[in-house]
């Protein structure tokens, strides 16, 4: 399926996890190698495009995402960096950026994908080990002794 | 879609007991852990199981290298000094922007050769180098070691450096994780050779990606060898076809070690750049700046990315040689600058122009565009001895049983 708008952009719809349909224009979806790929493949003729691992709710930011990073050439990039910097703040918290991360991830967009890896990577930069499976949910799985020698391995990065 | 599944299952309010991140695939970790500085990576080392593994694997260690080398800012953030004299010294923080502020604090590094007492037979000293506001002494401990325990650095590539001992003595060291390794002898690795002079031998340290190994080159006299990392062992790999005593280091850049040597042409001397390629050993040459007063003492450098002829022994210079354009003859610039020199190490230059160098035994922070200059003060190293510096990138690479797949360092 392709409609075509009025200044003759072909049309994608991408259809989220949980059913949600988004219209977009092809240069924007096509910022996804993923969905770029499906479409030279000639995926979307029949139909939109099926993406089931994003959730709506993800696919709308990462299409804001798109959206943005289509229209603007290589003189903005200053005000891209500040959008960008807003875009991930707005994001919230880790859970939601872990969200946003893995749907870049697997739409394959590269810039978003090192957005949010860095954004995530300066949230957890200074954090003890202790801080760190506070904040993930992780399970301290050295018994004693491993934890000593472990530690006693790494000192220099303690200093 | 592995990924799909674990996420749904994930997908619950936040602050549910469900563990986010060991669901998470190990791609995406990765691509997290790879934008985190080596020091939070080793402390993370001590989060669970899984990170221990993905962050000790030989593998992400080049991963997290490489990501440094392709992104300019995390390349500047990785950036760090490393001194050396009768020890070896870093100073905590980025040289980014130089911003040291005027007074460098060094710390000696907890490195494995000087626990050796092979190496050194030293005694504490204490020295008082100052006072402090109120008058008190400030006393440094001073190693007095024999006069031949100089750590010199030979070359920084990659995330390991390359450090000169005694005659023949070599290590490679990570200073960010202190992982050491001592290079065998010439005379180890090719037994009954007739090599290992005293005189007229230098050297070049760099990386080899055609081959991902680490290259340590020498030139002893007239013969170039070269010793791998991934093999551990020194080669014959021809004849050196200078007629020139190469003593300084060479510095890499590009795949290549780089020296500026003078030979005759039509009856008068001529500097040239020769450029011996890692990946096919073969020398090669680019042309130096056509400037008759250059003489041979002069000493290649790298600066901002660019190769750079400077002057090194004897008289006094008030500017030196760029080569904007890697390669291209044309682009061999004179810089001047506001002092003058005998000898000069460009270190690292930052955003605006901010540079750090060497210059005559002193840190200098100088701005290339406003061509303002200040000197440092170096703390926390003997004084009187000298010092030399050079930058490395803050690295997980280990130079021991690097290129071993079935390790982890």
């Amino acid at each position: 399926m392709s409609i075509t708008t009025e200044n003759n952009e072909k049309m994608i719809t991408l259809m989220s996890s949980d059913g949600e349909e988004f219209v977009v224009e092809e240069a924007v979806a096509a910022q996804s190698q993923t969905i770029k790929h499906l479409i030279e493949d000639g995926c979307s003729t029949e139909g939109s495009i099926p993406l089931p691992n994003v959730t709506g709710r993800v696919l709308s930011e990462v299409i804001q995402y798109c959206k943005k990073h289509s229209s603007s050439d290589d003189k903005e990039e200053k005000e891209l960096e500040a959008w960008d910097a807003e875009f991930v703040k707005a994001a919230d918290d880790h859970v939601a950026l872990t969200d946003l991360m893995m749907a870049a991830n697997f739409l394959d967009i590269k810039g978003l994908l090192d957005l949010v890896a860095q954004t995530l990577a300066n949230m957890i930069t200074g954090k003890s080990p202790e801080e760190v499976r506070r904040m993930w949910n992780i399970k301290n799985d050295f018994t004693p002794e491993e934890a000593e020698k472990v530690r006693k391995e790494n000192q220099w990065a303690f200093e | 879609m592995e990924s799909s599944r674990s996420k749904n299952q994930r997908n619950q309010p936040p602050g549910g007991a469900e563990p986010i991140f060991p669901n998470l695939p190990e791609e995406i970790i990765v691509e997290i852990f790879s934008r985190l500085p080596a020091k939070s990576l080793g402390r993370f080392r001590c989060v669970c199981k899984l990170w221990l593994s993905i962050i000790s694997s030989a593998q992400f260690a080049k991963t997290h290298l490489e990501l440094a080398l392709q992104n300019k800012t995390l390349y500047s953030e990785r950036q760090r000094l490393i001194l050396s004299s009768h020890s070896l010294y870093s100073v905590d923080g980025e040289v980014v922007g130089c911003g040291y502020g005027d007074r460098i604090v060094a710390v000696e590094l907890e490195h494995p050769l000087k626990a050796d007492p092979t190496l050194s037979d030293s005694k504490d000293y204490y020295f008082k180098v100052s006072e402090d506001e109120d008058d008190n002494p400030v006393m440094v401990r001073v190693d007095v070691l024999p006069s031949t325990n100089w750590f010199e650095i030979l070359g920084s590539c990659n995330g390991l450096v390359c450090i000169g001992m005694d005659e023949g003595t070599f290590f490679l060291f990570n200073p960010t994780t202190r992982k050491f390794k001592r290079i065998p002898t010439t005379e180890e690795s090719l037994p009954g050779s007739p090599l290992g002079s005293v005189v007229g031998n230098a050297h070049g340290f760099g990386f080899d990606s055609v081959s991902d190994d680490y290259k340590l080159v020498r030139i002893d006299v007239d013969v170039i060898l070269v010793y791998s990392l991934r093999t551990d062992s020194w080669r014959v790999v021809g004849n050196f076809p200078y007629e020139h005593y190469l003593i300084d280091s060479g510095v890499f850049l590009n795949g290549a070690i780089h020296w500026v040597v003078s030979i005759e042409e039509e009856e008068r001397g001529k500097s040239v750049v020769i450029v011996f390629d890692l990946a096919d050993e073969i020398f090669r040459e680019m042309p130096a700046p056509d400037d008759a007063d250059m003489g041979s003492d002069i000493v290649m450098g790298i600066l901002n990315g660019c190769l750079c002829i400077l002057h090194c022994r004897n008289n006094m210079h008030d500017y030196f040689w760029m080569m904007r354009d890697y390669g291209m003859d044309d682009s061999w610039t004179k810089v001047n600058i506001s002092f003058p020199y005998i000898c000069m190490k460009p270190l690292y230059m930052g955003k605006n122009g901010e540079s750090l160098l060497l210059v005559d035994g002193e840190l200098l922070s100088y701005n290339f565009e406003k061509d303002r200059y200040r000197e440092l003060e170096v703390h926390g190293i003997p004084s009187g001895v000298g010092f030399e510096a050079d930058t490395y990138l803050e690295s997980l690479v280990s130079p021991v049983d690097y290129g071993d797949k079935r390790l982890q360092n």
